[in-house]
């Protein structure tokens, strides 16, 4: 009698499927003993080191040769299933005694320094990064994103670009890239000039392009850019075909990995002040060029502020493109190739309390999405929203503890 | 639960599966409770558990422990099923709530073990293919560096310091804002 090998079964763990002997003995297979930890065999050794949380393995790469390249290695970053969390830049909480008082007066007279804060919708915890060193915090109205080694959905580093120097004001077109194994940051190739604010950000094919904005002299930009983090490096972009001020970059996976997109949303050129255009266009990583402008992507006129875009229900193997509109989420599923797309609907209504103040919207994939606001009293909440799977559609929100309740001006989503 | 010995084979009922260990203690436990094995549950499928399962590299105090989570776990299936459909219920979401904060609190009271036990779990777990339990055991090992230096993980784990003092200071300059 022989017992068949373990089908593959869709429990959240995944083993290769291993050798099963005849019923009559069901002898264990030989264990290989590694040195990885003592006592386990490699393979399940491999499990422990798999389930490492993010902070510890700066910490967990010094304790041996074999746990170095362990977690170096891209088998381990396979193996690691790795978790959406939300990378927050957010304001540090008001000094020690955070009273009200002290509160109001932070509030008051606006000083904010800003740090990252990754949290996890699963498991509820928060969670800073080191801060940036020798500066007075995160750049004001920077931009975040996330990328890998190449390979699987792991995003092993965070990039922040440009935004305000906090004593100054000053556009800064520095970049820093926080390494998740090393644990630690290092200064990146600045952004090629001109200087930009309020430009267009997303990771695509495994960069992280810029596009749009204005320069200096508050004119709208046509140009664009884009920085491999592996290899500290910046390459140009042909030019957009219309300046786009203030456009919101996303995201668009496409299902056989070949030309993920970078699409631009929205924006407006500088005679148009404010007056912001719903057309969108979408570069193609791989054949490095700009597809034609499509015109009301979004509704003319309204702020593209809270798009995003992320895989869709799981299975669907589309893109779904995410806005706030009216205090409602919207959904659109876009075409794999980021060419037409289906109409915006209504997904759910946005929780009351963050109705008036939503500040960030991210895309999670397989159909969540989180809304990241002011709520009562002030104090950010983040809300997720789950669509599209068994349990229709719903909101959950984290309580916050109370140094994680600043405001939150940029957001976005690192898998690790 | 243990039932070495316990005898009447033929008034267990059909749904009763006997799992023996590697010390030849006999467990007599409900299918449901052993199908969270894959291994034991595509024995039952090819209908050779006659005469009981025997485990000869689970001891009986391993089984004993594995066998403990297996029935909670079970109940917690069961239940999860049960409930499934009236999702938007507030009042079954309040039974499914307490009852996951319970399986929380069971699955943490197991989990207090010293750290042979813990691989002689991660062991069973992986023969007996349980899923949810190699899961949780592993994480356990995971959680348990948590806050710990590169030291201290050594010394629980046995483990060997191998790099050289160059390959440390090297490791020490690229983390040299790293979580401390």
């Amino acid at each position: 009698m022989i017992i068949p090998t373990p089908a593959t079964s869709d429990h959240t763990l995944t083993l290769a499927p291993r050798k099963q002997e005849p019923a009559a003995s069901l002898e264990p297979p030989p264990q290989a003993m590694d040195d990885l930890i003592p006592g386990l065999p490699e393979d399940l050794a491999r499990e422990c080191l798999a389930r490492l949380g993010f902070d510890q393995l700066p910490t967990a790469r010094r304790v041996s040769r074999a746990w170095k390249a362990e977690l170096e290695s891209p088998f381990h970053h396979r193996l690691r299933r790795p978790r959406p969390l939300l990378a927050l830049a957010q304001a540090h909480p008001p000094h020690a005694s955070s009273g009200p008082a002290r509160k109001y007066a932070a509030v008051a007279t606006g000083h904010h320094s800003y740090r990252l804060v990754l949290h996890d919708p699963g498991a509820g915890t928060w969670t800073p990064l080191p801060p940036l060193p020798g500066s007075g915090g995160l750049p004001l109205f920077c931009r975040l994103a996330a990328v890998g080694d190449g390979g699987g959905p792991a995003t092993t580093k965070l990039v922040v670009l440009g935004g305000w120097d906090t004593e100054t004001w000053a556009p800064t077109a520095a970049v820093h890239v926080y390494d998740f194994l090393s644990g630690a940051w290092r200064r990146g190739a600045d952004m090629p000039p001109p200087r930009r604010s309020f430009f267009a950000c997303a990771a695509a094919g495994g960069r992280v392009f810029v596009a749009g904005g204005h320069d200096e002299e508050k004119n709208a930009l046509r140009c664009a850019a884009a920085y491999d983090a592996n290899a500290d490096a910046w390459a140009a972009l042909p030019d957009m075909a219309l300046e786009r001020d203030e456009a919101r970059g996303v995201a668009i996976a496409v299902r056989d990995g070949a030309g993920d997109r970078f699409v631009v949303i929205g924006g407006y050129v500088t005679e148009a002040q404010g007056r912001f255009a719903g057309s969108a266009e979408a570069f193609d990583t791989a054949a490095w060029s700009w597809g034609p402008v499509r015109e009301r992507v979004i509704e003319d006129g309204a702020c593209p502020r809270t798009c995003c875009a992320a895989a869709g229900v799981a299975g669907s193997g589309t893109t779904t493109m995410y806005m706030l509109d009216g205090g409602r989420v919207m959904a659109r599923d876009d075409g794999a190739a980021g060419e037409g797309g289906g109409a915006w609907l209504e997904l759910a209504r946005l929780p009351e309390d963050v109705r008036e103040a939503a500040a960030e919207v991210v895309a999670i994939a397989d159909g969540r999405v989180a809304v990241v606001g002011a709520c009562l009293g002030g104090e950010q909440g983040v809300y997720v929203l789950s669509h599209g799977g068994a349990a229709g559609t719903s909101w959950t929100r984290n309580a916050a503890p109370p140094e994680f309740t600043g405001h939150v001006q940029a957001a976005c989503c690192v898998q690790i | 639960m243990a039932s070495a010995g316990s005898g009447d084979e033929k008034a267990a009922a059909a749904a009763m599966i006997t799992l023996i260990s590697s010390d030849n203690e006999k467990f007599e436990v409900t299918e449901a409770t052993a199908t969270l094995s894959q291994t034991i549950r595509h024995m039952i499928e090819d209908g050779c558990t006659d005469g009981g399962v025997p485990l000869p590299n689970v001891t009986s105090k391993i089984l004993a422990r594995v066998i403990e989570y297996c029935k909670k776990h079970a109940t917690a299936a069961a239940g999860e099923e049960g409930s499934s459909s009236s999702f938007s219920d507030a009042a079954f979401l309040e039974v499914d709530r307490a009852f996951l904060e319970e399986l929380e609190e069971f699955d943490d009271a197991f989990l207090e073990v010293d750290r042979a036990t813990l691989f002689d779990l991660i062991l069973a777990a992986n023969y007996l293919d349980i899923k949810g339990l190699l899961n949780l055991t592993c994480q356990k090992v995971a959680d348990s560096v948590k806050g710990k230096t590169p030291e201290q993980i050594r010394e629980m784990y046995n483990i060997v310091n191998d790099l050289t003092p160059e390959e440390e200071a090297e490791i020490r300059r690229e983390t040299q804002w790293a979580f401390e």
